[in-house]
């Protein structure tokens, strides 16, 4: 699975949002040949077909294809627009007419629907396929996997009449987080489900293929080669131009080869060695762009190790790092990071220290925190030779290579570092629950709202697994939550770096980048500050054609 | 024979109960669980992990797990699978047939051997048996998933083209598409099939009665490969000499017939097992991948269903291809 | 049973062959006495076979080459298999081709390929050769008290070989894998694991053949004990069969180590297999083919040595060639 472990959008941008055309749509290339209605998409990608098209579907569902299944499939009541970073609504996508009132305490957020909206099979689109939805989501039995994120947050959610929609948050948070919230709860066609079991395929065969949709497109098929969707007749919105779009489940080896071989006309993913022979392929165009919502490679100190919590020792060991050897690694295909949020983001750039590589200030820091080196050896004042265990999981070589990288780097030190490669399930296990770990590599990231990051750093946070706490960065992570201007925002969360990157629990490395690769047959298509051209682009997937 | 059969039933049986506590005991001692994809979700908190562990029965004693999954499973209700949230045996049923092709052809193509064996074994040492025998010590010792990504690349490279997935579009699309896949997967089974029966019709062709019956003026199946200028219409109507019924061939094909019932016995598990590279390799949406992304995942009762049924099969396998042999092979006799 | 000359295996892509060991007949069983002569025939026909020597020629100087490697590395190439290497100007000499400095080009990690191969050479060697090892001892020691006890022992024996046989090979190979540290140990061990019961019924074979001879019932009455018996009349016999099912278990071996790696598992870098170092690649066939053929030639040419050398030996046994 590609960057398993990274925090998949929060939630907070809902698949629900599907994005609008966008107020305006300029297409950066000189001419561009007249769209054309008709065609049919066939795209090459890793991470195989969703396993079933809930549109509330529990963790061990919601997977890559299975977001890309839902763009197509399902409309929102607003749009993010990825050039803005901010909400809005589109007329021709949203099912809102306009952003949500809300009350003076904050709290409540009330949507007006469309008059016009209807489901694929003409039924009008009413609050009450809302009020359905939630019904089910909020229970607990059923496992929604935006449960924490949403339901959670949310006091109560009412549909007082047909085309009104409000929703009231346990608490008045920030403005952004806040209506990614309220938004987050899109209809189901109760007309269809209603008496059907919410989460059982044999019971309601609209878990598994829905036969109604609010969006662009139907499912037409979906098997374990692949998945493929057809138009919507019925679509309220502005019509796509493509008729037909088909995702076909390959192979490292095979996604390129594919498309190289005109077998498919977008390599939506690929390894990101292939890149440089992407760009050879004389009928494609290859994309490469930092997304606002990137993931980072981090390495995590478990500070409980004696070792480790010295900061002396964590510093040294950062400073043996040159994040442009990392890069290099990563194919170009990365930048450096150097706080906990991507530099594309809203809330990346701040003045944290970057701790660049430094192999001589390594080596005192380390001689001042009482490892000496004898004979080559870096030892502990009881004579014991220092070791550190990184841990990575075999499902991202890319993770592997930056941990053989860290083993040489701290041989300069003296340290001597065993690389353990854990299969995935062993390696969270490891690295959260039995924290058994001295280095850990991880890939945090993929949210446009910093408040996600709370479950990493805040004392006991779930996901907290290098033991971290520091009561005023809880402090922060409170109030950046809740605060209401955004100036003020930005500024919490730069405090919290600067607090974290002086702390050092864990050394940021690079972000990736992200890339892909399609037939110039294909037309509309370019790139914004979303992670991916087909779902965090504005639905710019509606514009895209074929042009002969 | 009855009471052979009844007594391998029961050992079948035994067997199997063995073996699926074996694997069942096996995704118990693992560290780590499905719980793993929680982690990946911000705002989980620990209270899901515990729901989740809960609703899954992973808290439940072993012995109390053990005996709910076991007295389930008897009767092949497996649960649901974590992932698909349908019974594992339906998830699996919709991955037999494409499965079940691959491992058809795959045989079939495999069963070339027997020819490719006979003809080494009457040409030894000269050019044919060099040829074959080159081909079957090569087939042996390259990696089969190396020499598909291989070919893969040079397809691409040089036609522009390689078969990937099904092929939907009538049956020479489908032909084209799984010719490549099957070849692969058969090679292993064309290798062994040539070098057996290869062994066999030599051995058959030193046996003294042989002898007797060359002594006698009784014709063999082919005295040789035609060399020289001869028509190709000529070496046919030698080889479609089969017609003539000598002891040669009747003996031949016999013991040839233990290899494809071997193979057959075998097809059956390796229907489950269902070629799991090859399937990767070419796109093929058979059995194979869905025990690979179990395994990843840990969906326990998917892994356990495909590990329950693998087994079952090669017990059914095993015991079919030995009544067989009861048939084929007059020495065998079951008491 | 069944006839114990075939036997069923699965093969590392699942497809269930039938690895039949075309030992047809066991050699003419003899006493100690004779069975010298045995030897010393076969190796002289072994030794005039040139297809043989050529495999235990190439086979022999692999092995040699990869065991000497840190030698090899140390003063040849004065490299090391995990140095990252730099270009002149900093940057990492990642994906270099074939040059002067390297022979063999670099790795992404800007790591001498030629050295890293011998490395590798060395851990999949040892995985085969371990796994043959195990294969046999356990094997034959489990054929030879099967066969020559019979009786309960021979059901047990029976029982558990069945047992192994009707796992669903590659699946429990990849939950074993999944579930215990692929180091090279444990892969050896899970590899023999499955890999025993096969030596184990043709070792059965051979010893049931043995065991009713005249010379050993007469053994027997002159009080000798089961151990002396089986030691020094049976044993003998059954080690020509053993040595080509060893061969044999080592190219597959090999090879099913490769298949895992590209399955993910087996053996996880940092430390380099021939199996992981091809698996790796596979997505550089264009960009750096002197990452993906090195290796797949290294894994073909030892399996083909070993596969040629197992059949040299079986006909250099056949009494009837």
């Amino acid at each position: 699975m590609p960057r398993a472990s990274h925090l998949l959008r929060g939630l907070v941008l809902c698949v629900f949002l599907v994005s609008a055309f966008g107020s305006v749509d300029a297409a950066p290339t000189a001419q561009q040949p007249t769209p054309r209605r008709g065609g049919v998409l066939r795209s090459a990608e890793l991470g195989g077909a969703p396993r079933l098209l809930h549109p509330y579907p529990e963790a061990q569902q919601y997977t890559s294809p299975w977001v890309d299944a839902a763009t197509l499939m399902w409309a929102g009541l607003i749009d993010l627009d990825y050039d803005t970073l901010d909400y809005l609504v589109d007329p021709r996508t949203s099912m809102a007419t306009q952003m949500p009132t809300i009350s003076n305490d904050g709290r409540t957020f009330t949507f007006t629907l469309r008059d016009d909206i209807v489901w694929s099979d003409r039924r009008p689109i009413t609050s009450a396929d809302f009020q359905f939805a939630w019904d089910n989501a909020s229970k607990e039995e059923n496992n929604w996997v935006g449960y924490d994120s949403t339901v959670d947050r949310i006091e109560s959610f009412r549909t007082p009449d047909p085309l009104t929609v409000e929703v009231t948050l346990k608490e008045q948070l920030a403005r952004f987080l806040a209506i990614g919230i309220a938004a987050g709860i899109g209809p189901v066609p109760r007309h269809v489900w209603e008496g059907r079991p919410w989460l059982d395929p044999q019971g309601n065969p609209e878990v598994l293929k829905p036969s109604v949709v609010s969006g662009p497109y139907l499912p037409r098929e979906i098997s374990a080669a692949g998945h493929s969707y057809t138009r919507n007749p019925n679509w309220w919105g502005a019509p796509p131009y493509l008729d037909e779009i088909v995702f076909i489940a390959a192979s490292p080896t095979t996604t390129l080869e594919l498309l190289r071989t005109r077998q498919v006309d977008w390599a939506h993913n690929f390894p990101p060695a292939q890149f440089e022979d992407a760009k050879r392929i004389p009928h494609a165009n290859v994309f490469d762009w930092s997304s606002a919502s990137g993931s980072y490679r981090v390495m995590d100190f478990n500070l409980a190790r004696p070792l480790l919590a010295d900061k002396r020792v964590r510093e040294a060991l950062s400073r043996a790092v040159d994040r442009a050897d990392l890069v290099q690694l990563e194919e170009d295909l990365a930048v450096p990071q150097f706080g906990i949020y991507p530099q594309a983001s809203r809330w990346g750039p701040a003045n944290v220290e970057p701790y660049n590589l430094d192999l001589a200030r390594a080596r005192r820091l380390l001689d001042d925190a009482g490892y000496s080196l004898q004979g080559g050896v870096r030892r502990d004042r009881a004579g014991q030779p220092v070791r550190v265990e990184i841990i990575w999981p075999t499902t991202s070589q890319p993770r592997g290579k930056i941990a053989t990288y860290l083993q040489q780097q701290w041989r300069e030190l003296g340290i001597d570092t065993q690389v353990t490669g854990l299969e995935f399930n062993s390696f969270v296990d490891r690295q959260q629950r039995q924290k058994d770990f001295d280095v850990v590599m991880a890939t945090w990231g993929g949210s446009l709202d910093p408040d996600s990051a709370y479950s990493i750093f805040k004392t006991g946070g779930t996901q907290n697994s290098t033991g971290y706490s520091n009561p005023r960065v809880d402090e922060l992570f409170d109030r950046g939550a809740t605060e209401q201007d955004d100036v003020r925002r930005k500024q919490i969360y730069d405090e919290i770096q600067l607090i974290l990157l002086d702390d050092l629990p864990m050394y940021p490395m690079i972000t990736m980048k992200s890339f892909t690769a399609i037939d110039r047959r294909i037309g509309g298509v370019f790139p914004r500050k979303g992670d991916d051209i087909l779902r965090d682009n504005n639905a710019q997937f509606m514009n895209w054609f074929i042009a002969e | 024979m009855r009471q052979f059969l009844i007594r391998r039933l029961i050992q079948s049986a035994l067997l199997l109960f063995v073996l699926m506590t074996f694997t069942f005991a096996l995704t118990r001692l693992t560290p780590g669980g499905p719980e793993a994809v929680l982690f990946e979700q911000p705002n989980m908190g620990a209270v899901d992990i515990e729901r989740l562990r809960e609703r899954f029965g992973l808290n439940d004693p072993l012995p109390l797990a053990y005996w709910k999954w076991i007295s389930s499973a008897i009767r092949l209700d497996f649960g649901r699978s974590y992932q698909y949230l349908r019974p594992p045996l339906d998830v699996m049923g919709e991955r037999l047939w494409p499965t079940l092709q691959l491992e058809l052809v795959a045989y079939c193509i495999a069963l070339l051997g027997i020819p490719l064996g006979i003809i080494a074994a009457m040409n030894r040492a000269r050019l044919p048996d060099v040829v074959i025998r080159i081909f079957t010590v090569f087939g042996s010792a390259v990696p089969g998933w190396w020499l598909a990504l291989v070919i893969i690349v040079i397809m691409s490279a040089t036609i522009g083209w390689f078969p990937y997935g099904e092929g939907r579009e009538g049956p020479i699309d489908w032909f084209t598409h799984i010719i490549l896949p099957a070849t692969m997967l058969g090679l292993g089974g064309i290798v062994a099939f040539t070098r057996f029966v290869r062994s066999q019709v030599l051995e058959v062709i030193e046996q003294d009665y042989v002898r007797t019956a060359r002594a006698k003026g009784l014709p063999e199946l082919l005295p040789s490969w035609p060399t020289g200028r001869r028509s190709l219409i000529a070496r046919l109507r030698l080889a479609a000499n089969l017609s003539v019924s000598t002891v040669i061939l009747r003996h031949i094909l016999r013991n040839a017939l233990l290899p494809v019932v071997t193979l057959l016995g075998g097809l059956l598990p390796a229907l489950i097992s269902g070629a799991v590279i090859m399937e990767g390799i070419f796109n093929w949406p058979g059995m194979g991948r869905l025990y690979l992304e179990a395994a990843g995942t840990r969906d326990y009762p998917l892994l356990l269903a495909i590990t329950t049924m693998a087994t079952l099969a090669t017990l059914l396998g095993t015991l079919f291809a030995d009544i067989l042999y009861g048939y084929v092979d007059p020495r065998v006799r079951y008491g | 049973m069944v006839d114990p000359r075939t036997s069923v295996t699965v093969a590392e892509d699942g497809l269930v062959t039938a690895t039949v060991s075309d030992a047809k007949k066991a050699p003419a069983p003899s006493d100690v006495g004779r069975s010298q002569g045995i030897y010393a025939r076969a190796w002289a026909k072994l030794r005039r076979d040139p297809v043989s020597v050529a495999a235990a020629l190439v086979l022999g100087l692999i092995v040699l080459v990869t065991l000497l490697a840190p030698v090899i590395a140390d003063s040849v190439l004065q490299t090391s298999p995990e140095r990252i290497m730099r270009t002149p100007n900093g940057r990492i000499a990642a994906l270099q081709p074939p040059g002067p400095g390297y022979p063999l080009g670099t790795d992404d990690l800007g790591r001498d390929v030629l050295t890293r191969l011998l490395y590798a050479g060395r851990v999949s060697l040892t995985i085969g050769f371990t796994v043959a090892l195990v294969s046999i001892v356990v094997g034959t020691f489990a054929g030879m008290v099967a066969g020559y006890f019979g009786g309960w022992v021979d059901d047990v024996v029976n029982a558990a070989v069945q047992f192994v046989f009707n796992i669903p090979g590659l699946f429990v190979l990849i939950l074993l894998a999944v579930l215990f540290r692929p180091d090279v140990l444990m892969l050896s061990l899970i590899f023999g694991f499955f890999f025993w019961p096969a030596t184990a019924r043709q070792v059965r074979g051979v010893v049931l053949s043995v065991r009713a001879l005249d010379y050993v019932t007469a053994a027997r009455a002159l009080g000798a004990s089961n151990g002396r018996i089986m030691l020094r009349h049976i044993l003998p016999n059954v080690a020509n069969i053993v040595m080509v099912v060893a061969g044999l278990d080592v190219a597959a071996a090999i090879l099913g180590e490769s298949a895992l790696s590209f399955l993910g598992f087996g053996v996880q870098v940092p430390q380099s297999s021939w199996g992981n170092m091809l698996s790796g690649s596979q997505d550089m066939f264009r960009k750096a083919p002197w990452l993906v053929y090195p290796p797949g030639v290294m894994i073909f040419l030892t399996v083909l040595c070993v596969v040629l050398l197992a059949d040299g030996l079986r006909d250099a046994f056949d009494p009837r060639v």
